[in-house]
C-alpha cells in the first residue's frame, strides 16, 4: 500500500510539473524549455529523496510518505519545478548529497561522492548571495534589515498567506505552503520539541539566518531549501493527528480532506488562470533564465 | 529561591512602585498631546458633571455618540470624579487609565498565582507588565482598552476566587458586564471568555448552579440600560464597529471582481463563484489579519504603525521577549492543565475583534493579548533560570538585557516621540486655545482646518459651558469619508473640513482669524501673525488675521 502511494505521488508530481510546461507558466525571452523540463525532473527526484531519507533516519515509510507528499503539493515547490530555478535544483544537489552520506558507510567514499555532488552547487546556483560575497564590493546587510529578514520569513504572513520571494515571477496570492497545514505544522513542531530532536531546527535556523544575510531580500530563495523541513514538520503533525480515534477525529480528517482538496483547487486554478496572465502582464520585468 | 516565599509581598511592592513610578511620571505633559478620543471623554465627562447630559445633550449616555464612533461609556464616567477633584486637564482625563494599569499588575500577580501556584512565576509575570511598553503606552493614555482589560481580569480573577467561594460569582458577573461598557472588542471576547469558562470548569459551574443563576441575573440587570438603548438606537451596539469592519472596506471587494474579470466570459460561472465566493476572499483575508498579530516584525521590531500606537523603532514587546515567550508557550503546552489552557485561550480569543477590521495588525484591539504574553515571557525565563542551576551568570545577563532595553523604551517614549512625532497626537491645538484666549476679542469669527477635530480641544480647554454648546454646536450629523460626525461650528469658531487655503484666502473675509496647517502656505502668503510649532521647531499651524 505504501508503495501504492508513493507511486501516486509521483505520478501527481509528474503531471503537475511537466503537463503544459511549454506555456505555462508563459514563457519569457529568458526561458529555455530544456531548463524547464530538467528543473521539473530534479524536482521529482527531490520529492523521491525527501521520502526516501525521511523513511530511513526516522523508520517510518509512513513519515517519508507524509512528507513527500506534503512537499510535493506545497505551493512554492510546485510553482520552482515549472520554471527555470536554481534553488530548485540546489535542493536536489543537497538533498542527494545527504542520501549519499547516509547510503554508503566507506567513510572515504562517501566523502568524495558528497563533495562531488555539493560542488555541484556551484554550477547550479552561481547566484548564491554566499559565492557574490567574496567578490569586492559586496557586503551584508544592516543588522535592522537583518533582523527585519528573519522576522519577515518567520512570520505567518509570509509562510501561509504571501510569499514575496520572487516579486514578479512568483505566486504571491499564496505563501510557502497552504493554510490548511498551519495547525498540523504547529502540531509537528511541538512533537518535534517533546521529543527532543533539536537538530531539525537547528538546520532550519541556519537557512532562515542564510536567506536573512542576503542583501537581495526578500527577492532571494535561499529559503526555498527549508521545505523538506517545513513538510516534515507538517507531516509529523498530520501523521498523529489522522490517527481517528472516534468520530469526532474521523470527522476531523474528513475535514481536513475537504478543506486541502478546495485549497489545492483553488491553487490549481489560481496557477493556470490567474498567474498565467500576471506573467503574461509583467514578461518585461522578468530577468534571466525563467 | 526560597526568599520568594518568604518575602514575595516586599517585592510585589517594589514591582507595583516601579509600575507606578514609570505611569505616574510627567504625566500631564507625556504623551505630549492629549489625542482627540481623549479630549471627546475628558469633555464628556465634565459635560455629564455639570449637566448630566452629553456633549450631544444626551441624559446619561449608555453609549457616547462622540464624533459617531459610539465609544463606549465606562471611561468617560470614570474620569467624573477626577475631573471633579482636579479640574479639566490631562491628569484628570488620564488618571483612570494610570490607576486601572496599576491595577492590572496586582490582577496579573493574583491571578498567574492561582494558576501556576508559584510566587516566582507571579512576581515575574507582574514585572514584566509592569514594563511592558504595550502595556505602559495603554496606561498612560485614556484609550478606552485599558479599562477593558482591567475588568476582564478583574472578572477572571473573581472568577478563580468563585472555585473557592460562591459568592464570588455574582462579582465575576458584575466585573464581565463592566468590561462590556468599557470597550467594542469586549462585546466579541467578553462571551467568548465567558464560554470558554464554563466549558472549562463546568463541573464546578454547574454544581454552584443557584449563585450562577443569581450572577447572571445580576449581569442581565447591569445590561439592561444597554438593551433599551440599543432598541432605540443600534449604533449604540454597532457603531463604530460598521466602519472599521474588514465588510466596509472595500479591498476584498475589488480582488474579488478584479479575478472574475480575469477568468473571463467563457470561464463557467459556477466555478468562477466556487473559487471567488466571498466566503473564501473574506475568510482568508480575516485569517490573515488574525495571524499577522503573530508577526515578530509586529511584536518586537517596527510595532503598530498606527498613530498614536507606534514608540519609534522598537515593536510592541521587547526584543528579549523573543527568546523566551516560545519557551514559555511551549511549557505552558506541554503541562497544560485547566489553568494554563484559559491562558492560551484568553491569548487566541484576544486577536479575535482585531481580525474582523481593515487595520491590522492593531496593538489597540488586541490589548488583551498583553496579559498572555507577559505570563508567557515569566514562564520562559522561569524555565531558562532552572537550567542555570545556581549559576548567576545567566540571571545577571538577562537582568541586564532587561534593564537597556527598558532604559531604551523610555528613551523612545519620554524623549523621542514627544519631540518626533507631536503630530500624530494633534499636538498644537492647545497652544492654539492659549492664543485664542488672549487675542480672538479682535475678530468675529475663527475658521479653523477641521484635523483632528478641533472643536473638542477648544471645548476642553476654554472649558466652554456644556449648557451653551449642547443648544448652540451646529452638526449636520452626516459621516465624513472615515465615518466620523464633524461639528461645523459653535460660537464664533468654524470647522472646515475640505480646508484648502489655496482656494479660501482668495476670498478672506474681514475680522477673521484663519487657523490654518503649515504644509497648505507659501512664504508669500499675508498676514501671517502667529505660528504654532512642533516640539521639534516645525510649524504646524500658521495663524492670518484679517481685522
Amino acid at each position: 500500500m505504501a508503495s501504492n502511494f508513493l507511486l501516486t505521488v509521483i505520478i501527481y508530481s509528474i503531471l503537475s510539473r511537466y503537463m503544459f510546461i511549454n506555456f505555462l507558466p508563459p514563457v519569457t525571452s529568458g526561458s529555455v524549455l530544456l531548463y524547464r523540463i530538467l528543473t521539473a525532473g530534479l524536482s521529482i527526484g527531490s520529492i523521491y529523496l525527501v521520502y526516501s531519507l525521511i523513511a530511513d533516519i526516522f523508520n517510518s515509510r509512513k513519515l517519508g510518505l507524509l512528507t513527500a507528499f506534503i512537499f510535493a503539493v506545497t505551493p512554492w515547490v510546485t510553482e520552482q519545478s515549472r520554471i527555470y530555478s536554481e534553488v530548485n535544483n540546489c535542493l536536489f544537489l543537497l538533498l542527494l548529497a545527504v542520501y549519499f552520506w547516509r547510503k554508503y558507510a566507506n567513510i572515504y567514499f562517501r566523502s568524495c561522492l558528497t563533495l562531488i555532488v555539493l560542488s555541484g552547487i556551484y554550477f547550479v546556483y552561481p547566484s548564491l548571495w554566499l559565492f557574490a560575497f567574496f567578490k569586492p564590493g559586496s557586503n551584508l546587510p544592516k543588522l535592522q534589515d537583518f533582523m527585519n529578514n528573519i522576522f519577515t520569513i518567520l512570520s505567518p504572513d509570509y509562510l501561509f498567506f504571501r510569499n514575496i520571494s520572487f516579486w514578479w515571477g512568483g505566486i504571491k496570492d499564496f505563501g510557502v505552503m497552504f493554510i490548511i497545514f498551519l495547525p498540523f505544522w504547529l502540531y509537528g513542531i511541538y512533537g518535534f520539541l517533546i521529543q527532543k530532536k533539536y537538530y531539525f531546527f537547528l538546520i532550519f535556523f541556519i537557512i532562515v539566518l542564510f536567506t536573512s544575510l542576503s542583501v537581495k531580500f526578500p527577492e532571494t530563495r535561499e529559503f526555498f531549501l527549508s521545505v523538506p523541513i517545513l513538510s516534515l514538520f507538517t507531516a509529523t503533525g498530520l501523521k498523529e493527528a489522522f490517527k481517528p480515534k472516534n468520530n469526532t477525529h474521523l470527522i476531523i480528517c474528513i475535514i481536513f480532506i475537504a478543506l486541502f482538496s478546495y485549497e489545492l483547487s483553488q491553487y490549481q486554478h489560481y496557477y493556470t488562470v490567474h498567474y498565467s496572465k500576471e506573467i503574461q502582464m509583467n514578461k518585461d520585468k522578468i530577468n534571466g533564465l525563467f | 529561591m526560597d526568599y520568594f516565599k518568604k518575602k514575595y509581598s516586599i517585592f510585589l511592592l517594589l514591582i507595583l512602585l516601579l509600575s507606578a513610578a514609570v505611569r505616574f511620571a510627567f504625566l500631564q505633559k507625556i504623551p505630549v498631546s492629549l489625542y482627540s478620543d481623549e479630549i471627546d471623554q475628558g469633555y464628556n465627562a465634565y459635560s455629564i458633571l455639570k449637566t448630566g447630559r452629553d456633549e450631544h445633550g444626551i441624559f446619561l449616555p449608555v453609549s457616547l455618540r462622540s464624533f459617531g464612533d459610539w465609544k463606549p461609556p465606562l471611561q468617560t464616567y470614570l474620569m467624573i470624579p477626577f475631573v471633579y477633584l482636579f479640574g479639566l486637564n490631562a491628569t484628570a482625563v488620564r488618571l483612570p487609565g494610570v490607576l486601572m494599569g496599576i491595577g492590572c499588575t496586582v490582577l496579573v500577580f493574583s491571578i498567574s498565582k492561582k494558576i501556576f501556584h508559584s510566587n516566582k512565576i507571579s512576581l515575574l509575570s507582574a514585572f514584566f507588565l509592569s514594563i511592558s511598553p504595550w502595556h505602559i503606552l495603554q496606561s498612560r493614555s485614556a484609550m478606552l482598552v485599558m479599562i477593558a482589560l482591567f475588568f476582564l481580569m478583574l472578572s477572571i480573577y473573581f472568577f478563580l476566587k468563585s472555585l473557592e467561594k460562591k459568592i464570588y460569582y455574582i462579582f465575576t458577573s458584575v466585573a464581565f458586564v463592566f468590561s462590556v461598557y468599557a470597550y467594542y472588542g469586549m462585546r466579541v471576547i467578553t462571551p467568548l471568555i465567558i464560554i470558554v469558562l464554563f466549558f472549562l470548569y463546568m463541573n464546578k459551574i454547574i454544581k454552584a448552579y443557584k449563585v450562577v443563576a443569581i450572577s447572571i441575573l445580576t449581569g442581565i440587570i447591569f445590561m439592561i440600560p444597554l438593551f433599551v438603548s440599543f432598541t432605540h438606537e443600534p449604533n449604540v451596539v454597532f457603531g463604530r464597529a460598521k466602519t472599521v469592519s474588514v465588510f466596509y472596506d472595500q479591498g476584498v471587494k475589488l480582488r474579488q471582481w478584479e479575478l472574475i474579470t480575469q477568468d473571463g466570459i467563457n470561464f463557467p460561472t459556477n466555478l468562477s463563484r466556487l473559487f471567488h465566493n466571498n466566503i473564501y476572499m473574506y475568510g482568508k483575508n480575516i485569517l490573515q489579519r488574525y495571524f499577522s498579530h503573530f508577526d515578530g516584525k509586529f511584536l518586537f521590531l517596527k510595532g503598530d504603525q498606527s498613530p498614536p500606537f507606534t514608540i519609534p523603532d522598537m515593536g510592541i514587546l521587547y526584543l528579549a521577549d523573543a527568546f523566551f515567550i516560545l519557551p514559555g508557550l511551549f511549557i505552558a503546552v506541554k503541562d497544560i492543565n485547566t489553568g494554563k489552557k484559559l491562558i492560551l485561550l484568553i491569548l487566541a480569543i484576544s486577536i479575535i475583534p482585531a481580525a474582523f477590521t481593515f487595520m491590522t495588525p492593531s496593538s489597540n484591539r488586541t490589548f488583551n493579548a498583553v496579559i498572555p504574553f507577559s505570563i508567557f515571557t515569566a514562564l520562559g525565563i522561569s524555565v531558562i533560570l532552572k537550567l542555570s542551576n545556581k549559576s548567576y551568570f545567566l540571571p545577571v545577563i538577562i537582568s541586564l538585557i532587561y534593564i537597556l532595553s527598558f532604559a531604551f523604551f523610555l528613551k523612545q517614549y519620554f524623549i523621542v516621540t514627544p519631540k518626533s512625532y507631536a503630530d500624530v497626537w494633534n499636538f498644537g491645538w492647545e497652544n492654539l486655545v492659549y492664543y485664542l484666549n488672549g487675542h480672538e476679542n479682535k475678530y468675529e469669527q475663527v475658521m479653523i482646518a477641521d484635523i483632528g477635530m478641533p472643536y473638542s480641544y477648544i471645548l476642553f480647554y476654554k472649558q466652554i459651558d456644556p449648557n451653551f454648546y449642547q443648544k448652540r454646536s451646529v452638526r449636520s450629523y452626516r459621516p465624513g469619508e472615515f465615518g466620523f460626525e464633524h461639528v461645523e461650528n459653535f460660537d464664533k469658531y468654524y470647522f472646515l473640513t475640505d480646508f484648502n487655503w489655496k482656494y479660501i484666502k482668495e476670498d478672506l473675509k474681514p475680522k477673521t482669524l484663519y487657523v490654518v496647517p503649515a504644509g497648505q502656505t507659501v512664504p508669500s502668503d499675508k498676514n501671517l501673525i502667529y505660528e504654532i510649532k512642533y516640539p521639534d521647531g516645525k510649524i504646524a499651524y500658521k495663524l492670518f488675521g484679517y481685522e
